[in-house]
């Protein structure tokens, strides 16, 4: 899992319209012009954040080939949420706000990114350690289970503004 | 002729109590989870059964529920019995975090009864 300190926005927008919507999340999300790509945009609310993982899992269920799929699903589900509940208690802890995702699959690998943005506090991801497995431990899992869950995590704090960018190589069986 | 033994019977009842949580056990569903082994602890009951059989959906809030209330139970001086889940994702899961060594597995309710 990756930790970017503030990124220089300007620089990675390029020519990309940061005009419709926030700087670090229009630089970040993948070309919107893509036709296999979701957005969903939701109250930050634990009555809603599993809108999120749903949607996702909604996204690649009828991916042909998809290798384990209730597995597959379940894990993109359950990352997703745990993140999103992490935003919502955590980065709008003390004020409320919303959390937009977007979900895009890239051909041939199939490899899905998903970005969940929120304009809460920033916080440091490295600094939570991993809960002691086996062990009496009531907190501490939820980062934990996304390191495990999901190919690559990168959290990217800017003023103002968080990006958590997921990529998940989907596997994908050749026979079919 | 003999006399009749003597002897003293004592019957020890233990109270169990079974949660079966149907449906998501999450970050919004946990509280009312809480709630409900909050009450039970107050009417001392220390053992409990929790039954996850019907539980498709586990995250990390309902397992931080999940260990408060096993350690409840064992600060009132009762245990925690947890019976597998049949979603086979929320079972790796459960394998993933090493809940299957935090708590005592069991494949069913009267296995789990049985076993206090």
């Amino acid at each position: 899992m990756s930790y970017q300190a503030a990124p220089d926005v300007n620089q990675m927008a390029d020519n990309r319209d940061l005009s419709s919507n926030s700087g670090l999340a229009s630089a970040i999300e993948p070309n919107s012009a893509s036709a296999d790509m979701i957005i969903v945009d939701i109250p930050a609310d634990l009555r809603y954040v599993n809108i999120l993982g749903a949607a996702v899992s909604a996204f690649v269920v009828n991916i042909e080939g998809l290798v384990d799929r209730e597995a597959t699903l379940y894990n993109l589900e359950l990352a997703i949420q745990e993140v999103s509940v992490n935003i919502a208690t955590h980065a709008y802890a003390i004020y409320p706000g919303r959390i937009r995702m977007s979900a895009a699959l890239s051909h041939p690998l199939q490899q899905l990114t998903i970005i969940l943005h929120d304009t809460g506090v920033s916080f440091n991801p490295t600094e939570v350690p991993d809960p002691a497995l086996g062990e009496l431990q009531e907190h501490g899992y939820g980062l934990f289970l996304v390191r495990q869950l999901i190919d690559e995590v990168e959290y990217i704090p800017a003023a103002g503004e968080n990006i958590w960018k997921l990529i998940k190589n989907l596997p994908i069986s050749r026979a079919a | 002729m003999t006399t009749a033994t003597s002897m003293n019977i004592r019957e020890d009842v233990i109270r169990i109590v079974t949660i079966v949580p149907e449906g998501r056990l999450d970050a919004f569903s946990a509280a009312a989870f809480r709630a409900k082994v909050h009450e039970l602890m107050a009417n001392n009951i220390k053992h409990l059964v929790l039954d996850l059989s019907q539980t498709p959906f586990l995250d990390s809030a309902g397992m931080a529920a999940l260990v408060s209330a096993l350690k409840q139970c064992r600060q009132q001086g009762g245990d925690v019995r947890m019976v597998w889940p049949q979603a086979e994702p929320v079972k790796r899961i459960l394998a993933l975090t090493k809940f299957d060594r935090v708590f005592a597995m069991k494949m069913s309710v009267e296995e789990a009864v049985a076993s206090f």
